[in-house]
């Protein structure tokens, strides 16, 4: 297992290996930490575009729609608290991290990160 | 039945008989800020909760300030954000809190019960038991609502993700220095510090595991037997001795305290105090059983370093007097209760009830680790204007020719006290200059800490930072207070 601690205002797009993750954020408050791969092609989920309206994440590849209930039953094992998220991955421990605050990413929060 | 029962009484029936009389029983469970107020008021016009002319209380366990003429201005219907968890609202709440929780546990003095028989009986009266009832569920929401919205438990947790996340929190708080610790071996006023640490244990120590006894009754299975087990090397297998509240009143006496129940009261930090009630909070209300167990497992697994910290400060602070058994003992015996409570009842739980408790674990662990930073902040904070206590003092010139100059507008409260006059400990939600104009007070920030003011002294309160005054003249002392909301804007 390995756990990755980071602040989501600073980070917001993860690899742990080659596989790539990437964290939104609720109005409401809460967040979560999901797969950018796409279920359908693997397109780069973290660049879709959330439609407040419908509460849902869509893919940027081909529109795939992800609710925020599949988000959260997909999400990767996370807690946040006193403003760090940490994920757990269930990975070799020695897995290589890195941590990126890209531009563009979906943000329920704020629009789309810039 | 006295004055306050009676009254207490005929309220409750009053409200109960009638919706336009007396306490407004609905209104309260709909929480109408003014009928919330009034049920909270009359729950603290108890004569227990009432003014004092001590510092400290003797060998009364019941006595308990909770300022009950300032409660009337608050309203306790509105939550608190994390920011606010030590305004002063945050502090009667607390204080409040406690109260009505350990009227469910057996407190008794010393000696002398017969001369407090009629405290005894009033702490435990039906009427107030009933009024703190009604209030509990409005304060617990006042001051512990914000823990729902600083952590967030998201994605499917399995038991080995949640046993490798504890672990890892574990480690890394194995791995940390305690702040508290710090501050009391880096204090220029080391024993003082130290002794104000230990106040801040006391309400939880000298009556440990009382609310962890909340969740052995009932009937659920193994697990049950289980964590009475960890109750059981708590109270030392009946051998009082041996109890772990029995090591602990040794060390208070040994550090030059007194090891009656709830002796510094007034001195307890709203943080402190915030650390046991949550235990209550999450015992007293069995749905919340499982955030207990995450809150449980995370303390006995970090606690055993803790203690290997606070011991080895005692010593060096008080040195060979230092009664540090009750430290040691958790260095050694909380390695067992770790392993005892994750291993033997927090697995078990998830055999048996499934993945759908590990939210609720989870919150728990987060939930005491956000609360027990607080504290630690708290707690370093309190110490440090305690320490500078002089440099503070020195600054109300500066200040108070800013706001004469104009250049700081404020506004200013005048008042008089006579002597003996005691303003039980209380914070500010903002910064603010005090004044002497004429008598002498003792300016307060702790047990045994002190700072005279005489006249043309003064002294910043720092907001959030416990204080109470005592004055010492025979003639009236004369004050100003200057709301100055931040100190260090009004000097830049």
């Amino acid at each position: 297992m390995l756990v990755i601690r980071f602040d989501p205002t600073q980070y917001n797009y993860i690899l742990a290996g080659e596989e790539p993750y990437f964290v939104l954020r609720f109005p409401e408050g809460g967040s979560l930490v999901s797969s950018a791969r796409c279920l359908h092609r693997g397109g780069p989920l973290h660049l879709g575009e959330w439609a407040s309206a419908d509460q849902c994440l869509m893919c940027p590849w081909h529109g795939t729609r992800y609710s925020k209930k599949i988000l959260a039953k997909r999400a990767v094992p996370s807690v946040e608290n006193k403003g760090l998220i940490s994920m757990i991955l269930d990975v070799s421990p020695e897995t290589s991290v890195r941590l990126y605050k890209r531009t563009g990413v979906a943000d329920p929060l704020c629009g789309r990160d810039s | 039945m006295t004055k306050y029962q009676a009254s207490a009484a005929d309220a409750v029936l009053e409200g109960a008989r009638s919706a336009s009389n007396g306490l407004q029983l609905k209104k309260v469970f709909q929480r109408d800020p003014e009928a919330v107020k009034e049920c909270i008021q009359l729950y603290a016009d108890n004569p227990l909760f009432g003014a004092t002319e001590e510092w400290t209380t003797e060998d009364d366990p019941y006595r308990r300030a909770v300022r009950p003429h300032v409660l009337k201005y608050i309203d306790f219907t509105k939550t608190l954000a994390r920011r606010e968890a030590l305004n002063y609202s945050a502090l009667a709440a607390q204080r409040l809190l406690l109260n009505i929780y350990e009227s469910d546990l057996v407190f008794l003095p010393e000696k002398g019960f017969a001369s407090k028989r009629k405290d005894f009986e009033l702490f435990y009266s039906q009427e107030t038991k009933l009024l703190g009832e009604l209030a509990r569920p409005i304060l617990e929401d006042h001051v512990f609502s914000f823990l729902d919205k600083e952590v967030s438990v998201s994605g499917k947790w399995t038991p080995a993700i949640l046993k490798s996340y504890l672990d890892d929190l574990v480690r890394e708080a194995n791995q940390s220095e305690s702040r508290s610790v710090a501050a009391i071996l880096y204090s220029p006023d080391r024993e003082r510090t130290a002794s104000s640490f230990l106040i801040q244990l006391m309400m939880d120590f000298l009556s440990e595991a009382s609310a962890m006894i909340r969740n052995v009754g009932g009937r659920f299975g193994p697990i049950q037997s289980e964590l009475f087990k960890v109750i059981v090397d708590e109270y030392g297998y009946g051998v009082h001795d041996t109890k772990h509240s029995t090591l602990f009143e040794r060390t208070l006496e040994s550090c030059g305290l007194e090891a009656q129940t709830h002796a510094y009261f007034q001195f307890y930090l709203t943080s402190s105090m915030a650390l046991s009630n949550y235990f209550h909070y999450v015992s007293r209300d069995h749905s919340k059983f499982f955030r207990f167990l995450g809150a449980l497992a995370y303390t006995e697994a970090t606690f055993s370093h803790t203690c290997r910290q606070i011991s080895e400060a005692l010593r060096t602070v008080f040195g060979a007097k230092a009664d540090t058994r009750y430290f040691d003992e958790h260095v050694h015996i909380d390695l067992h209760h770790g392993r005892m409570v994750f291993d033997k009842i927090v697995v078990p739980a998830l055999e048996k009830h499934g993945d759908i408790i590990i939210e609720d674990i989870v919150r728990g662990i987060e939930e005491f680790r956000l609360l027990s930073e607080i504290a630690e902040s708290d707690f370093v904070e309190q110490s440090d204007w305690s320490d500078r206590g002089l440099e503070y003092k020195g600054l109300t010139e500066p200040l108070l020719e800013r706001i004469t100059s104009g250049a700081v507008k404020c506004r200013q409260g005048t008042y008089v006290e006579p002597l003996g006059e005691l303003s039980i400990t209380h914070v500010h939600d903002a910064d603010e200059l005090c004044l002497v104009e004429s008598g002498v007070m003792d300016f307060v920030t702790g047990h045994d800490r002190k700072v005279p003011l005489h006249p043309g002294e003064g002294t910043i309160l720092l907001h959030n930072r416990l204080h109470g005054a005592l004055i010492t003249s025979k003639e009236d002392c004369v004050y100003h207070i200057y709301s100055i909301d931040d100190y260090k804007a009004c000097l830049s």
